[in-house]
């Protein structure tokens, strides 16, 4: 801030409320930062701002302290002078008292208060004067609500930070508090109210301090909000959610013991309540209280709030107990929110008093379940209201034996004995003792209940133990009662547990379940100290084991039974308890082990595997343990099998390694060792097959081989590398001693191939096998020995059939070469031999192919094995496998990127083509064969060459391939001869497209549709290309759904819907079927009219498909014939129908036979299709007014101007193309006054996922005004127009068709709007009227203007409306008034020319509010509307004028064209004067003197568009031919007569036009004119009276925010100016929208030129548009 | 606007739950056919019908501007209600106007029998009833929405047309 003037300025700015708050905020800014870089100091400053503080003007002296106080709340951390913060604070302190400047003063105490400690501080004295002053002057319940929320927080800082002053204060603080927060009731300040009672009660703890004096009104104030209730909206983020503010009044409540007598009885009160939130919150507050008060003054209360809290468990808990898996280790059972609080309560309770525990101990309804449950022995016996008392009695006394050990033990003390007594453990002797029966578990009766608690109880202790040991090291439990107490009572404990789960039958889980969890329950404690012996834990491990190997079939118990035992080991694994560990390992891992390896039980094997490998996952010790049985069980049975031919023991093998893969391979990670320890089960299968060198059995078990392939690559895939260099090691070993590394030095000829296929031995299989599971597994790192003559070996073997082998060469391929340096062995080999060797290998055969150089070759790599591909030598299955084979290699080098495969793609892509380079075709299956190896190339495989397996993927491999190959197939395709190559081109192509991903395929769909189309035909005709058929379909659907996809998609919509169609009805796959109908519905939703061509092919389709077999097509069939039924379609039928209004019938033309006619509705951007059918009498045209259907003036609908009208009988189907309307617009006819009946609203709706920019109103109302002749109004329109003279003027005004009751026979004729109290409607009303600008009003009411003439305008609050003819206007309304009453809405004419006759008359409307209807109101209490009188034209256009369009700056600001141009009414001599206007003249009308001629045979339109000559003249005057005083009081008489003609105004495309429309006032005074546009939107940018002022008006335009409308009333004398963008080529009228005024001829047509794009030109004509008969009549 | 309303306090019954999870039994096998049965016909009415805004805005104005209650609350249309034979291409609805002299009854039916005629294959049969002894006019009502030529020249009507059209089309709302 270099001159203080600047600083001026942004103190004057701040201060000024009339500048926006951004202004404030930017001068803020400014002062605060030049204090921060200390330009500026803060002793300057307030000398600077002396004039603002001291002021006797109170806005600037408010202001000014407000801005002290901003600044100094950003100065927080700036270091001040204490004196300086000293005289603030004093300054502000002073303010307080003074209620204009309050609001600063608050804020600046605040802000200095608020201030760290480093930067100078305010002192404990001057906080006390805040306090004083604030307490004296302060009056915050009357303040606003931000002010309130700072007294608030400043009373909350206070109290924080300067404690002692505070206390000094004493009384005065408190009751200063407690001031402020009576009745506060915003949720923000009540947050920091409570606070602030909170803390004052931290400051006065001494009971004959002030806030104990004070208890009962302070909790009377904060006590009034509990329970708390507020419904806010939710999207609210300022506000504070239920929880924290409920959160913040229990705190609140339970701050001071001295609260207690009141609070406790209002909490225990609300508990009874019926409300759930009370209920909760009562709980959680209760439970504070606790906490807070202390246990003398809880003392009182216990009864009461035992009781309540038991009401709450009874009355909360379901009796529904779930016996499931997972709540063996849970509660058993759902608690909802009040349960959960009433048990944190009573745990809280028993916690801080264990003399609680007496209540319970006492209470005679937990006494009476011990009586009940030995009623029943089974659960499902029991009814409901015993299993509730159990339940909750449980949940009772577990939770207070859980809260401490005192009153775990008093717990136990009463209730165990009993318990056992009644289980009858032990037995009352008659000298009244317990004697405990030792041997005596025949009598035990398993009573449910009792089991129930019984589990309950020791669960509870359970977590005693685990909660005391934590805390203190000595484990001392040993000497409590309790533990002694089970110690006594374990060993039959135990029994009867255990017999409760043998005794269950299977379909009793209730039972079992309850054994289970009992045993579980004895099983798990823990340390040394348990109460259970080992030999009893072990006896529960042997009963558990039991369970598991006893049964046969998977039952609830068994599962029970599992879960349990690998609970008991996770548990034991987490405490480290050695001991029991052995136990466990002895009796549960080792029984399981030996069930694996020996296989001679009766269980059945998956779910001995099951129950090992869960089991064992508890621990690392017996995962080591399971390993080793599982690799002792494959030995043995692998030699079983092979060596003594056992056929059984093999099938164990797959399922035994599955759980190998599945349960141990993802735990690799976890467990440390187990990578280890599965490489060594791998070399010892292959030790075994090593060993076992000859096989006895030569079958080979198919499972068996896949299953070991499987786990060899997975183990090896996990292994490290060190690891599988030692398989791959041992597995080259194995295979260099068997028999197969004969088949390298086989001489590759085709003899020996094909000879071959039979004499590899079962084992030599295997090995094969295996030894590429391992090289596929192997990462690039790992060193695989001796590559060439194993690359030989693979060569050959997949040759001969054997896939695995083709991946492990794609794989070594793949890996080749990467390793690094020294330590690989396998870089022996690179790359380039090893392709050398693959690729150039020569197969002698009988014919010497490496010399045949016959054949071209395409490039030089061209290869041998090419050459078998490609079909020169050899068999079919020779072929077939080479091609394979080359496929799986192909995978290996694309992924690393290796420009070979290109080669090899163009090898495949040879097989496909009709003919091959040397004339031949291909043998079918060959191609198939080729084909799918694209599928092999491109798709992700599980089996080898992915991440898991190490493999090299380059990235976006995929991308390239797809570029690369998609323009060859293209152009094979387009050149294929034979169908057959063209469908195998397709499905290549297909596997190619499907496999990449969709956003490739989304940025070249323009190229690829038509390629997908034509794929999804020719794949169509055949069943065996379905599953690429639909993966090719779902790229399609992917496309249609996509932005990016969607003009490709609108281009070619033809061509797809042809496509979707046939597919709705593929036979082979329904899934193709479903998406197919899918996809024709979304694009139905496409907004574009393309699709309404085809409706009628789809809609066949769909109907079809709703007889599809499958019950999923139907339902898609079903939602898109919906789609489809109400895509955009309307028909309007144009009749004579009679209607009565005003005591007499007649008949009046209609669409579909209403008046006024229906509501169109559409979004945004859509296009309709009207089929407009004439059956009336006389000619029709359609106009849609406000819609500027861009290029389309075929459908605009202007009689003679755009189109022929519609002979009766015919029909015309009008395309409605909405683009930028947002709110309503409407439609009308346009022949003749016809539309005087024929009209009716449109409704646009913003595109979901748009919205409006207003809040959405509750409900929308339609609302018409119209105008009503008695007379048949052809015969008005006759009659002036024979005689010349004025039209008769109409005989009512009507709101939707209702006259209303100030007319005769309109009682019941009245319109009426029921409207419920709070809610807002949204008015879309249009002015329908033929000749009278009005103005409506609606009594009381207020009315929020938002969008005018179908475009959003700034909200604008009326009081009344006015609305010319063809506007139209949303109004919100919002029935905010005493509903009671009854209000009425009305409408007159707004008419400024005293001369011209006029409808006078006011039409009524009644507003009625929905409860009020069977109140009878009084006459006293309707409300009539004011209107603005007739000729108030200042009324009128002050509110034309304060209309603005929601967006700023769109307007044309240079303009490349004026035209000026008068509107005036004209008279034309008669002969003999025998007219009846003026004088005996006919009344005209002109536009710059020119009185518009409109063509009677053919339309302007057509004679443009096919250059008819002779229609119309293009010399329209861009300023008025003669000027003179365009408003003057006289005007002489020739100036009254116009020149008839029919010219238009060409104009180029693209041009920003303004037009000036200047009223005249010639023949009687003029008028004001009602312009409309078709064709576009204009802002009206400028509106004056007089004469219009070329030089100086244009400088007063608006042209920020101006209304954009397409209706535009010209003043009384007067002028208006309009700008818009000449986009939009057609013919397009301009009018006055007085009906007279048209007739008469005040209209000029403008014709916008083509531009030069290709969306710059008309559309073509459509093809039913209505012929004009001129060749017949010239 | 709409004068009084025919029914002010309607009873209102819980929807009763429907067995959302339907299996697609027939997933794997192409070439069994799931016929049309009772539920489906069910869901064709409803699950669109009352999802559709506009027809709970129609019921609206019948029973009460309050409460949108569907016509399944109402115990208009039950799944009981529906009687299908696919292999005879037979199907029977049956509803329950909630007052004997429910005008609408004639509006409902028809908007049953138009939805079930746009989304059943062409071959079915459409017979639409109300329930014995629950309405005024029964046999009225019966004839007039199974009078293949009434239906017909219902459907000529543009109020009655809009009015259905309405209470099946999805709304802009």
């Amino acid at each position: 801030m270099a001159a203080p003037s600047q600083l001026t300025e942004h103190l004057e700015t701040f201060v000024d409320v009339t500048r926006s708050p951004t202004h404030h905020a930017d001068s803020l800014k400014a002062i605060v930062a030049s204090l921060e870089k200390g330009v500026l100091s803060i002793n300057q400053l307030v000398v600077e701002m002396d004039m603002y503080l001291t002021t006797t003007d109170d806005v600037v002296r408010a202001r000014g302290i407000l801005l002290l106080a901003e600044i100094l709340n950003h100065l927080k951390s700036k270091p001040l002078d204490n004196a300086v913060v000293h005289s603030l604070i004093g300054f502000f302190t002073a303010k307080l008292a003074e209620w204009r400047s309050v609001r600063g003063a608050l804020a600046g105490c605040l802000a200095l208060i608020k201030r760290k400690d480093v930067a100078g501080v305010v002192t404990a004295t001057d906080a006390e004067a805040v306090a004083k002053s604030m307490a004296q002057y302060v009056q915050v319940q009357s303040l606003a609500l931000h002010d309130r929320k700072v007294c608030f927080e400043l009373l909350e800082c206070l109290l924080e930070q300067y404690p002692e002053a505070m206390i000094n204060l004493g009384d005065l603080i408190v009751y200063a508090t407690s001031e402020a927060i009576d009745g506060e009731k915003d949720p923000p300040c009540l947050m920091v109210a409570f606070h602030t009672v909170e803390l004052l009660a931290r400051l006065f703890p001494s009971p004959s301090g002030p806030v104990a004096s004070m208890a009962s009104d302070l909790f009377e104030l904060i006590s009034c909000y509990f329970p708390l209730h507020y419904t806010h909206t939710k999207g609210d983020e300022a506000s504070i959610p239920r929880e924290d503010l409920s959160r913040g009044l229990s705190l609140a409540i339970s701050s001071t013991p001295f609260f207690e007598p009141y609070a406790i009885p209002l909490l225990l009160e609300k508990l009874s309540s019926s409300l759930p939130v009370a209920k909760v919150d009562s709980l959680k507050c209760l439970k504070d209280c606790v906490m807070k008060y202390g246990v003398n003054r809880m003392k009182k209360h216990y009864e009461d709030i035992w009781s309540a809290i038991k009401d709450a468990l009874y009355s909360s808990t379901g009796t529904d107990m779930s016996f499931g898996l997972e709540s063996l280790t849970s509660t058993g059972f759902e608690m909802d929110e009040i349960h959960r609080e009433a048990v944190n309560l009573l745990q809280t309770l028993v916690k801080q008093d264990v003399s609680f525990v007496g209540l319970i101990v006492d209470d005679t309804r937990v006494n009476m379940v011990f009586d009940t449950i030995s009623r029943y022995l089974r659960y499902e016996e029991m009814p409901d209201t015993s299993k509730l008392e159990v339940l909750v009695v449980s949940q009772i006394l577990s939770v207070s034996a859980r809260a401490s050990v005192e009153s775990c033990n008093m717990i136990f003390e009463t209730f165990f004995f009993r318990l056992m007594n009644t289980l009858g453990i032990v037995e009352k002797t008659s000298t009244g003792d317990l004697v405990h029966k030792e041997n005596s578990t025949v009598s035990t009766r398993l009573y449910h209940g009792g089991l129930h608690l019984c589990i309950e109880l020791l669960t509870a202790t359970r977590d005693i133990i685990s909660s005391s040991e934590e805390c203190s090291s000595t484990p001392g439990c040993a000497q409590q009662s309790w533990c002694s107490i089970v110690n006594r009572f374990s060993v039959s404990l135990i029994e009867a547990f255990t017999s409760a789960v043998q005794s269950s039958s299977d379909d009793c889980s209730a039972d079992a379940y309850l054994g289970v969890k009992g045993l579980l329950a004895m099983g798990m404690f823990w340390g040394g100290s348990s109460p259970v012996s080992r030999s009893e834990f072990e006896k529960i491990l042997t009963t558990l084991t039991s369970l598991i190997t006893a049964k046969s079939a998977k039952t609830v118990k068994w599962e029970l039974a599992l879960k349990a035992l690998v609970c008991m080991g996770s548990f034991i694994d987490q405490y480290h308890e050695s001991e029991k560990a052995l136990s466990y390992m002895g009796i549960v891992v080792e029984t399981l082990v030996s069930l694996v390896c020996s296989n001679h039980c009766s269980l059945p094997y998956p779910m001995i595997l099951e129950a090992t490998s869960e089991v064992c996952s508890t621990s690392p010790k017996y995962v080591e343990k399971m390993v080793q049985g599982f690799e002792e069980a494959f030995c043995s049975s692998f030699s079983d099998f092979y060596v003594n031919g056992n056929p059984k023991s093999i099938e164990n093998c797959p399922q035994l390694l599955e759980c190998v893969t599945n349960k141990l391979l993802p735990r690799v990670t976890e467990i440390d060792g187990l990578g280890k320890m599965l490489v060594h089960f791998a070399i010892s299968m292959w030790n075994q097959i090593e060993s076992s060198v000859v096989f006895s059995n030569d079958v080979t078990g198919r499972d068996f081989v896949e299953a070991a392939m499987k786990t060899m690559r997975q183990i090896v895939g996990v292994a490290l590398v060190d690891s599988q260099n030692s398989i791959i090691q041992k597995a080259y070993n194995v295979i260099s001693s068997s028999t197969l590394p004969a088949m390298k030095s086989i001489p590759l000829t085709f003899a020996a191939l094909e000879g071959l296929q039979r004499d590899l031995s079962t084992r030599d299989e295997l090995i094969l096998s295996l030894f590429a599971s391992v090289i596929i597994g192997a990462s690039p790192k790992a060193s695989i020995p001796d590559v060439k003559s194993l690359i030989k070996l693979f060569l050959v073997s997949f040759l001969k059939g054997y896939i695995p082998a083709a991946q492990a060469l794609g794989s070594m391929v793949n890996k080749l070469g990467t390793g690094s340096g020294g330590t690989n062995i396998s870089n022996n080999c690179s790359l380039e031999e090893a392709c050398d060797i693959i690729f150039h290998e020569s197969f002698a055969s009988g014919n010497d192919i490496s010399s045949d150089d016959s054949s071209k070759t395409k490039c030089g790599s061209e290869t041998v094995l090419a050459k078998i591909c490609l079909g020169f030598d050899g068999s079919l299955d020779l072929q077939t496998r080479a091609i394979t084979g080359l496929a799986w290699i192909g995978k290996g080098l694309l992924m690393r990127g290796d420009g070979r495969v290109n080669e090899i793609a163009l090898v495949l892509m040879e097989c496909l083509k009709s003919t091959n380079s040397s004339g031949n075709a291909l043998h079918p299956s060959a191609m198939k064969h080729a084909a799918d190896a694209f599928l092999i190339l491109m798709s992700d495989s599980g089996e080898c060459l992915n991440r898991k397996f190490h493999a090299v993927i380059r990235p976006l491999y995929k991308q390239r391939f797809f570029s690369i190959t998609v323009p060859i197939l293209e152009s094979l395709i387009v050149n294929s001869q034979t169908p057959l190559s063209r469908r195998m081109l397709h499905v290549a192509l297909a596997h190619v497209i499907s496999n990449v991903p969709v956003t490739v395929v989304l940025d070249n769909t323009k190229k690829l549709l038509p390629l997908i189309l034509e794929g999804l035909s020719v794949l169509s005709v055949d069943s065996v290309d379905k599953e690429t058929l639909f993966s090719l379909l779902l790229v399609l659907s992917g496309t249609l759904t996509d932005i990016k996809g969607q003009q490709s998609v609108s281009d070619n919509a033809h061509r797809i819907i042809e496509c979707l169609v046939k597919l709705t009805s593929y036979p082979h796959l329904m899934v193709v079927r479903e998406t197919g109908i899918q996809c024709l519905a979304t694009l139905l939703e496409l907004p574009h009219g393309r699709i309404y061509p085809f409706r009628r092919e789809v809609l066949q389709a769909v109907t079809k498909a709703l007889d599809d077999p499958k019950r999923r097509v139907r339902e898609e069939a079903i939602k898109c014939r919906e789609a489809c039924c109400t895509a955009h379609h309307y028909t309007f039928t144009v009749k004579d129908v009679p209607y009565k209004k005003l005591c007499s019938t007649k008949k009046i033309l209609t669409v579909n036979g209403q008046f006024p006619g229906q509501t169109l509705k559409a979004y945004k951007g859509d296009t309709i299709y009207v089929n407009v059918r004439n059956r009336a009498s006389e000619n029709i045209t359609m106009h849609w007014h406000g819609v500027e259907q861009p290029r389309n003036p075929w459908s605009d609908g202007p009689e003679y101007i755009t189109q022929c009208p519609i002979r009766p009988g015919s029909d015309f189907l009008y395309k409605v193309i909405f683009s930028i309307e947002d709110t309503t617009v409407w439609w009308h006819a346009h022949s003749s006054w016809t539309r005087a009946t024929v009209h009716g609203l449109i409704f646009v709706y913003p595109r979901p996922p748009k919205s409006l920019p207003f809040p959405k109103a509750d409900h929308e109302v339609p609302l018409i005004l119209g105008e009503w002749w008695k007379k048949d109004v052809r015969k008005v329109v006759k009659l002036f127009t024979r005689t010349g003279g004025d039209p008769n003027v109409s005989d009512a005004l009507t709101i939707n068709g209702h006259p209303g009751f100030l007319y005769p026979c309109s009682k019941s004729d009245t319109f009426e709007l029921k409207v419920e109290k709070t809610k807002t409607y949204r008015i879309r009303m249009v002015n329908a009227a033929m000749n009278l600008i009005l103005f409506f009003a609606i009594a009381k009411h207020n009315l929020a203007v938002v969008a005018a003439d179908g475009h959003y305008t700034k909200p604008l609050n009326a009081t009344y409306i006015t609305i010319s003819p063809g506007q139209t206007l949303d109004l919100l309304l919002h029935a905010d008034q005493n509903p009671k009453r009854t209000y009425y809405m009305a409408a007159r004419a707004y008419h400024s020319n005293p001369v011209i006759n006029f409808n006078n008359s006011t039409t009524i409307g009644i507003l009625r509010y929905t409860s009020s209807k069977c109140t009878k109101t009084s006459s006293s209490s309707k409300r009539y509307p004011k209107l603005p009188y007739y000729n108030d034209t200042s009324a009128a256009f002050s509110f034309f004028t304060n209309i603005t369009s929601l967006y700023s700056g769109q307007a044309p600001v240079k303009i490349s064209r004026r035209i000026i141009s008068t509107v005036s009414i004209n008279l034309l001599m008669c002969p003999n004067n025998s007219c009846e206007g003026p004088n005996g003249s006919r009344l005209a009308a002109s536009m710059n003197n020119i009185s518009f001629v409109t063509p009677s045979h053919v339309d302007i339109l057509k004679a443009y568009y096919y250059h008819i000559k002779g229609v119309y003249g293009t010399r329209f005057p861009e300023f008025p031919p003669l000027v003179f005083n365009f408003t003057a009081e006289d005007q002489p008489l020739f100036l009254q007569t116009p020149r008839l003609a029919t010219e238009v105004k060409m104009i180029k495309y693209g041009e920003a036009l303004e037009i000036v429309l200047q009223g005249t006032s010639l023949v009687g005074g003029g008028i004001d004119h009602p312009m409309h546009l078709h064709g576009f939107s204009f802002y009206v940018v400028g509106v004056g009276f007089g004469n219009y002022n070329v030089s100086e008006d244009p400088s007063n335009y608006n042209l920020e925010d101006p209304p954009y409308r397409n209706t535009v009333t010209v003043p009384i004398n007067g002028w208006v100016a309009i700008r818009f963008i000449a986009d939009n080529p057609g013919v397009w009228f301009m009018h006055c929208h007085f009906d007279r005024h048209l007739s008469w001829g005040m209209n000029v047509v403008f014709i916008v030129k083509n531009g030069r794009g290709r969306n710059q030109q008309i559309l073509p004509p459509p093809p039913d548009l209505p012929p004009c008969y001129y060749n017949s009549i010239v | 606007m709409v004068s009084g309303l025919i029914n002010e306090n309607p009873i209102v019954y819980e929807i009763k739950e429907r067995r959302d999870v339907r299996a697609y039994s027939s997933n794997t096998d192409e070439l069994s056919v799931d016929a049309i049965d009772q539920l489906e016909v069910f869901d064709i009415l409803f699950v669109r019908l009352s999802n559709s805004k506009a027809l709970s805005h129609h019921i609206r104005d019948i029973k009460d501007p309050e409460h949108p209650y569907s016509l399944e609350q109402l115990k208009v249309l039950t799944e009981d209600s529906v009687e299908v034979d696919d292999t005879k291409s037979h199907v029977r609805v049956t509803f329950t106007p909630t007052v004997e002299h429910c005008s609408m009854a004639t509006i409902i039916g028809l908007c049953v029998r138009v939805k079930l005629m746009r989304s059943l294959p062409s071959r079915y049969k459409i017979d639409i009833r109300v329930a014995p002894g629950t309405h005024a006019t029964e046999a009225a009502v019966n004839k007039q929405l199974n009078d293949k030529e009434r239906v017909a020249a219902a459907l000529e009507n543009p109020n009655l047309v809009e009015m259905v059209d309405e209470c099946l089309s999805p709304s802009f709302e």
